[in-house]
């Protein structure tokens, strides 16, 4: 319950910081440049501190850890950031086939031949789609 | 007679070319599909398709869309209706009556009144659309600088004051729309504004990819987030859902609905046209009228007038809500900004300029809205007599996967550009991170929309006022806009007044339950301390608790008696509602209580609206609270509803009972 309550003041304040950067930074920029990102940060920082102000009022937090899987979240954002490097260094079809197998084996999907063949079947379709269809040139490195 | 013309051309453009009809209909099964699945919805599928419509042209694109967004609207009664899980929030109220009727084994009617009002509503919107929209624009034509920088605060103000959720929130959310906005080159002096050396920076966050980003990856983390691993919605589907077949509503049943689809096509067409308003607002107004023009009728007990005013509703803001983006260039909602998405990328933008320089593919798309509403009838009846239930059974782990490959692939089309890919991971974390914490995407997506607009705007008008704010007032336009904007911004102190209101009102419900219990000669004893009469309950929360009781405990009982007390304990509220009816067998109350554990992915068992009620009061006040219910055969049942006690004033409230 604390958790929660200490994961909203943290997102408002990181919020906060933003708002901060922002404003520095936009206070930097000529003329007419500068009005709008110094009104935006200062807005920020003023909402930021109001939604601080209204967590602390509110009984219940908005969020609940608890029911985050993190565990499986952790999974998923790690695979798209290896994706992201994998797809320059062996291209669209092998690193995407990766991306889907280890998105439904981190979910814990009972069947390896499975969690293989369906990203796979996609891959095929997409690949068909988009490069042969919408002549969209999707990196084919190893192929 | 050009309006005539117009429409001839669009709708000849639609089921004259078989492309683009066989996309419609395709697109409308498929946002049924993706309506269907809780946790899925359109903008998801919209934002996957987008980059797909790279290579048509824009009529073809804009039907695959126009049949997706109303057919995923449709889809997510489907599970409403057989799972009590609404697979959109369109659906939600759906589930009140649709899964009663379910349970009284008139599934396959609630789908086909479903299907039908959907239609009606459809139609009507797209009618409104058509004659609406080109209307505005025309009238929007006549704007110059200060009146389009007023439109977009006038957008801005709206999308905030109309929102549901807090306004901190919805104020955070544009500000961040803006910020995303203000990146690249800016649009007076050229410099570099947060690119931080970055050469993919300087054109500005590309919006396609940002869409996929937020609307396709962050709600596929959301989903995933959620997931109990190891668990799988499937297999509980498979256990228990029944087949249905779609049964349509007869002659005398459909004359009985006319004028309740003419009062919620009203009401969607009207809040669906209001940017931000939202869905949610448009069924859950529908169906309070609905209940106050049928008094008659036990609502919340399987009535077919409730599922037919929501649906169709929500069917009637589908078209509407299309009407800001096409005349006025201002997406209301999350599905028209995407609408611009894929405009954009054939080098098309909304605005009142559209029906002058695109008035084919304007008009096409009205058509496609036109066409999509009256396809709902027979693709739907082949959903659900051929497809559902294997559909319901999908297996959400490899539909995670596969619908992250669609979401990756569609950003990299959009420019061809691996960069294309980064943008759409790094927003879809930032949209699951927003999105845990309830910052609404509307704002977000709208003001990044017109965040650029309002800036050149802004500069143009401080050009034509000669830096003078005060000629604003000059122009009668701007003054409207002006004070539609105020009107906006002082939406959510109406909507705190009327919350007041509302808690006076949790009297009068005691008052029109005695009198509806007395009819059926059946006591009601009321324990309420003073200060809780006044105590704030979520709408339709008690009186559906009641009726169980009377409904469900009492059917035989001679002397029926029910005692409704209510009382502090620590910082919470209690409310007892007990009967003296037949009571519940251990395995009946613990399959109820099995099915108010919110963290199971299905749950269907009660049908007597507990589920709906407990979840929603979880989702509202937090896990601690909702219901719980004890019960004994012959002894009767005692429902608890635990809700926070609020303190209006701590420190009276510190020395009452509650403190």
């Amino acid at each position: 319950m604390k958790k929660n309550k200490y994961a909203e003041y943290i997102f408002s304040l990181i919020l906060l910081l933003i708002g901060a950067a922002v404003l520095i930074i936009g206070s930097d920029f000529r003329g007419n440049d500068k009005y709008f990102p110094v009104i935006i940060g200062t807005g920020m920082m003023i909402t930021a501190i109001w939604m601080a102000w209204e967590d602390r009022k509110q009984e219940t937090a908005c969020i609940d850890l608890a029911k985050i899987n993190f565990v499986a979240v952790g999974i998923t954002i790690v695979a798209l950031v290896v994706y992201m490097v994998l797809f320059r260094l062996i291209g669209y079809v092998f690193s995407t086939i990766l991306l889907g197998t280890s998105i439904i084996l981190g979910l814990r999907y009972n069947s390896v031949r499975g969690a293989v063949l369906w990203p796979a079947l996609m891959v095929l379709v997409v690949f068909v789609i988009f490069r042969i269809l919408l002549k969209v040139p999707l990196p084919v490195l190893l192929l | 007679m050009q309006m005539l013309l117009n429409w001839g051309i669009g709708l000849s453009n639609v089921f004259l070319t078989p492309v683009n009809l066989l996309l419609l209909l395709l697109g409308t099964l498929l946002g049924m599909i993706v309506g269907a699945l809780p946790g899925l919805n359109s903008p998801i599928a919209m934002s996957i398709m987008i980059p797909l419509t790279y290579g048509m042209d824009p009529g073809a694109a804009l039907c695959i869309l126009a049949g997706i967004y109303t057919g995923s609207t449709c889809g997510g009664s489907v599970s409403s209706i057989l799972l009590e899980v609404p697979g959109t929030g369109a659906a939600v109220v759906t589930a009140f009556d649709g899964h009663e009727m379910y349970r009284k084994g008139q599934g396959g009617l609630a789908l086909g009144i479903s299907s039908v009002s959907s239609v009606v509503g459809g139609i009507i919107a797209a009618i409104v659309l058509g004659a609406c929209a080109p209307f505005v624009a025309a009238q929007a034509l006549k704007f110059g600088a200060p009146e389009y920088l007023m439109l977009s605060v006038m957008g801005f103000a709206s999308v905030i004051g109309m929102s549901n959720g807090r306004m901190s929130k919805n104020i955070m959310a544009m500000l961040i729309g803006l910020l995303i906005s203000v990146i690249g080159i800016s649009p007076q002096g050229g410099i570099k504004r947060f690119t931080f050396g970055t050469h993919a920076l300087l054109e500005g966050i590309p919006l396609v990819p940002m869409l996929i980003g937020m609307f396709g990856i962050g709600a596929i983390i959301s989903t995933i987030s959620d997931m109990k691993l190891g668990k799988t919605a499937s297999e509980t589907v498979k256990q228990t859902m029944q087949r249905v077949k779609v049964e349509y509503p007869d002659r005398k049943m459909i004359k009985s609905f006319l004028p309740i689809w003419a009062q919620s096509s009203v009401i969607g067409n009207i809040v669906g046209a209001i940017p931000g308003a939202g869905m949610t607002v448009a069924i859950f107004m529908a169906y309070d009228q609905v209940k106050r023009y049928r008094r008659d009728l036990e609502f919340g007990t399987g009535i077919p007038e409730g599922v037919a005013a929501p649906e169709c509703a929500n069917k009637a803001v589908v078209g509407s809500s299309m009407i800001p983006l096409l005349a006025l260039g201002v997406p209301g909602n999350p599905a028209s900004s995407l609408f611009l998405g894929a405009l954009l990328i054939h080098g098309l933008r909304t605005g009142p300029k559209f029906f002058v320089e695109s008035s084919d593919v304007a008009y096409t798309l009205i058509a496609a809205f036109f066409t999509a509403s009256i396809a709902l009838l027979p693709v739907m009846h082949i959903f659900v007599n051929y497809m559902a239930t294997y559909v319901l059974r999908l297996r959400y782990e490899v539909l995670n996967g596969l619908i992250l490959i669609l979401c990756v692939t569609g950003a990299f089309a959009t420019g061809n550009n691996d960069t294309y890919i980064v943008f759409a991971i790094v927003f879809g974390v930032i949209g699951f991170v927003l999105k845990k914490f309830h910052i609404p995407f509307g704002p977000l997506v709208l003001a990044t929309v017109l965040g650029s607009m309002l800036e050149s705007y802004y500069i143009q008008s401080m050009v034509t006022l000669r830096g003078n704010f005060s000629g604003m007032l000059q122009r009668p336009i701007c003054v409207g806009l002006l004070l539609l904007s105020v009107f906006f911004l002082l939406m959510p102190l109406k909507r705190f007044l009327k919350k007041k209101k509302e808690e006076i009102k949790v009297i009068k419900a005691w008052v029109e339950i005695k009198n509806w219990a007395l009819k059926n000669r059946i006591q009601i004893h009321e324990e309420i301390p003073q200060e809780l009469l006044e105590f704030k309950v979520i709408k339709f929360c008690l009186q559906p608790l009641v009726e169980n009781s009377v409904l469900h405990g009492m059917e035989h009982v001679e002397n029926g008696e029910i005692w409704i007390r209510a009382f502090c304990q620590g910082n919470r509220v209690c409310i007892v509602i007990q009967d003296n009816g037949i009571g519940m067998d251990e395995e009946r109350l613990r399959e109820i209580m099995a099915d108010l554990d919110i963290n199971r992915k299905r749950r269907h068992v009660t049908g007597i609206g507990l589920t709906s009620i407990h979840e929603l009061m979880q989702v509202k006040y937090g896990p601690e609270f909702g219901l719980a219910i004890e019960s004994e055969i012959g002894a009767g049942t005692k429902v608890y509803v635990h809700l926070p006690y609020e303190r209006k004033d701590k420190n009276h409230a510190e020395g009452s009972d509650c403190g």
